[in-house]
């Protein structure tokens, strides 16, 4: 060991040197590289989360996750229907153009027009107008109570530079001119991008004429993507980067052990279930006659046979919380009054599915993602276990992940693992329209075969139309409440997110793991 | 003469046709691109139009057609996930596995090779047996673990080497080379090892090999009779000819190590081919991997097609045939 001292003082002082030199570099890895450098290439939550350094919308989250002005300083509803925004008015992109009322409008018909994937995010507008430079009215093609949240997701675009490079269509992929937004961005968000080679490191650099008032202290921002879990986590050990989010959860505390490191831990949105056919009229391979996963005791008694405290100990390390709803405690219109789970009761589980007529279980295939959530593979394979306790037998299927988000939604899958976090709008409106609305056109996609109630679908469509937070609430705990009793999904837990970084590094973790690099510092 | 030829080519033709063709198969299996491009919140209808755009609701034979048309003229499409030709996109990837992969040939061959000379001459010495332990390893240890080890051992216990990465590139045109900068040569050392270890192991046991058989053949005898001396009977004489095997045997080897660096790139974040692949199958890039796999058996099959020449110069009596 002796003769590893002096090299290591040695580079710690370079480190030291090089750190001093570089001022205020955050050198960040990631475990993939971002698509491209267009806003609107993707509803790509990943992208989004880094792009918002760069693009603002009209609106956007603060730390807390709050809707707060951005590139318009204030609105007001004109109608039900009709929303006014006044822009800001001393706005530049980052090559000086000024923004104006055109570029929302340009922005909303790249983004918005048919065929590019924000389409769906922009359907409830009908119209967009131009009152003068600085103002821009919305025409809704009904009550729509997400406008907000559904702006901070979209970004805009400077008309000029985008017409200049050829690139007014974010979704094409029978030319070449998709090609050009992988190496340019010209936003107006806080960091300009400098350089950029794809899939191997994106320089980023404040900007100095940013409208708002600077509250971190970073120069320069490196960002590597780095696919292998342990090479990036070899890198931030090794001092040759000062960030990675979402640590790998079998390295915490190594990174945590380690002097100058640290993980910052935070609530994640997004919460763990397990989604079931509810429709068929029978199970193949089950082994009994009908479709048991129709009766609401053989759910809650599979539900009593989850340990989920006993996953949270020994697989999450401790690093997530049991729920008893759809809804992370940090969404908003979160219920208290409906946060105590299902207990774990497996005497309880066994003694009710034989009640139900299956006194000696029935066979189930568990299909699950590897690589989705965090430890997923590993929660799939307790649950075997646990169920196995109650006499379910599981036949336990992986799949890789972008098999899985194909078949999911397809209705190929009786009993599946799934975690949503409401994401980019961050309410409750799009975890329900998503899973919990029976199937049908644009709704409950992924939901397919699963949980069906008229009530409770009624419900969905007027909480997305209803502005009145109460009433709003009433109708969510509804729905909520419903879902529980009903047993409509096996829930799990809600996820921790654990980022590591040095210690020179103060970070915020906000639920919808987001990177948002204003408010960071470094000393 | 040139129908040997001619009828060789013809099967290299259809090599491609027949990878071409199972890759088109393979993607039916590996999920839909649709939902990483358009995201979890895209609907129904949004889906099943982008799926018309691609073209992916077509039958898979009509989808295999399409491309073997646009392939023909050297045109594989745009790649999904990078949206850029996928043609650039491999070609702006080749560069660092192909210096990659030579950096290690020739280490493996400026190591193996003497180290398998050392132990063909003195088969029993102390130090030829730690040699073919050694190399027992070097043949057994999966590549992965080696490479984890190194960087364990060199990035986050000694900090020397990076851990990621290629350090800085000097572009030559469309050519990139990390070798003309220090970082860019420091970056190579870890995963050049990680890919040499096996090929030195190889390497050393084939020449061990042959050159014990040939150093039992008559002519080594006549030449120590001729009373040459040993520097000239070992190296000029009894080498040379047992290198011929192992040229061809490194040659092939080229081949499969630009194929297959995939777990090396993976495990040093090395911007090359295999890092690309791997990307695409994860996004289900369906224009970057039928294309990668069309290439690389175009690679094996050319390089099948040269060894087949080489034999048929070599040896006359292939030619009668």
């Amino acid at each position: 060991m002796r003769l590893h001292v002096k090299p290591l003082i040695l580079a710690a002082g370079l480190a030291a040197f090089a750190a001093a030199a570089d001022a205020n570099t955050l050198r960040f890895a990631e475990g993939q590289d971002i698509n491209s450098m267009d806003p609107h290439a993707a509803r790509d939550d990943f992208a989004l989360s880094l792009l918002c350094n760069v693009y603002e919308g009209l609106v956007r989250w603060n730390a807390d996750l709050e809707i707060e002005p951005a590139l318009a300083e204030s609105w007001e509803a004109i109608s039900d229907t009709e929303w006014r925004f006044h822009l800001r008015k001393d706005v530049t992109f980052h090559n000086g153009n000024p923004f104006t009322a055109d570029d929302v409008i340009f922005s909303y018909h790249r983004a918005g027009d048919a065929g590019s994937p924000f389409a769906g995010l922009l359907e409830p507008i009908a119209e967009v107008v131009k009152v003068d430079d600085h103002t821009v009215d919305f025409k809704l093609k009904r009550k729509y109570a997400l406008v907000l949240n559904d702006f901070a997701g979209w970004y805009i675009m400077d008309k000029e530079f985008q017409e200049e490079i050829g690139s007014t269509t974010p979704l094409d992929l029978s030319s070449n001119a998709g090609g050009a937004m992988q190496t340019m961005a010209n936003g107006t968000g806080p960091f300009k991008l400098v350089e950029r080679q794809p899939d191997v490191k994106t320089v980023l650099a404040a900007n100095a004429d940013w409208w708002d008032e600077k509250k971190h202290n970073l120069d320069e921002i490196v960002y590597t993507p780095i696919s292998n879990n342990a090479t990036r986590v070899a890198a931030l050990l090794s001092g040759e980067v000062d960030f990675i989010r979402n640590a790998p959860p079998q390295d915490i505390d190594r990174i945590e052990a380690t002097p100058g490191m640290k993980v910052m831990r935070g609530p994640h949105l997004r919460t763990i279930f397990f989604g079931m056919d509810q429709q068929s009229d029978s199970l193949p391979g089950s082994g009994v006659e009908g479709n048991p996963l129709k009766d609401v005791r053989v759910r809650k008694a599979i539900a009593m046979a989850m340990d989920v405290e006993g996953i949270k100990r020994s697989i999450m390390r401790g690093n997530s919380s049991p729920v008893a709803t759809q809804l992370a405690p940090q969404m908003p219109f979160y219920d208290p009054a409906l946060e105590e789970p299902i207990p774990f009761d497996p005497e309880g589980a066994k003694a009710l599915l034989a009640e139900a007529g299956y006194p000696d279980g029935f066979t189930l295939t568990l299909d699950c993602p590897a690589g989705s959530f965090i430890n997923d593979e590993q929660i799939c394979q307790a649950a075997v276990g646990m169920l196995a306790r109650i006499g379910i037998t599981v036949q336990l299927s992986m799949h890789p992940p972008v098999q899985y988000d194909t078949e999911l939604p397809a209705g190929q899958y009786s009993f599946y693992m799934l975690g949503w976090a409401g994401l980019p709008t961050i309410d409750p409106y799009n975890v329900f329209n998503a899973t919990v609305h029976t199937p049908s056109g644009e709704l409950g996609a992924w939901n397919p075969k699963g949980y069906s109630n008229a009530r409770v679908d009624e419900l969905i469509i007027q909480i997305g139309e209803e502005y009145d937070p109460a009433k709003r609430q009433e109708m969510i705990s509804e729905v909520l409440k419903t879902q529980r009793d009903e047993v409509g999904k096996i829930m799990l837990h809600q996820q921790f997110l654990t980022w590591g970084m040095t210690d020179k590094v103060t970070a915020i973790v906000p639920g919808d793991e987001y990177t948002r690099f204003w408010y960071y510092t470094m000393n | 003469m040139i129908a040997i030829v001619l009828r060789r080519l013809g099967s290299v033709l259809l090599v491609m046709l027949v990878v071409a063709a199972l890759s088109f198969l393979i993607f039916n299996f590996l999920g839909d691109p649709v939902n990483n491009i358009l995201g979890v919140n895209a609907t129904l209808e949004e889906r099943e139009a982008l799926r018309r755009a691609l073209g992916l609701d077509q039958p898979t034979w009509v989808q295999f057609w399409h491309f073997l048309e646009r392939a023909v003229v050297g045109d594989f499409g745009i790649s999904y996930r990078n949206r850029q030709p996928v043609m650039d996109l491999i070609l702006s990837r080749m560069p660092a596995t192909v210096e990659l992969v030579l950096c290690a040939t020739v280490l493996a061959l400026a190591v193996g090779v003497p180290m398998g000379v050392y132990c063909a001459l003195r088969p029993r010495g102390v130090l030829s047996r730690v040699l073919q332990m050694v190399s027992l390893i070097g043949i057994s240890i999966p590549q992965f673990l080696l490479g984890m080890l190194l960087i364990l051992v060199f990035s986050v216990e000694l900090r020397w080497l990076s851990a990621f990465g290629r350090g800085e590139v000097v572009e030559i045109g469309w050519w990139s080379t990390g070798l003309l900068t220090d970082s860019g040569r420091k970056a190579l050392i870890m995963p050049v090892l990680t890919l040499a270890v096996f090929q030195i192991s190889m390497i050393m046991r084939l020449v061990q090999g042959e050159m014990q058989e040939v150093l039992r053949a008559d002519f080594i005898k006549f030449a120590r009779a001729r009373g040459l001396p040993d520097r000239a009977v070992n190296l000029r004489h009894a080498l040379r000819n047992s290198l011929l095997p192992v040229v061809t045997v490194v040659g092939l080897q080229i081949g499969a190590l630009i194929a297959f660096a995939i777990v090396c790139e993976a495990v040093f974040q090395w911007p090359g081919l295999g890092l690309l692949i791997l990307q695409a199958i994860e996004y289900a890039d369906f224009p970057v991997m039928a294309a990668y796999l069309a290439l690389v058996g175009f690679g094996f099959a050319m390089i099948n097609l040269t060894v087949d020449m080489i034999y048929l110069f070599i040896d006359p009596r292939m030619r009668r045939k």
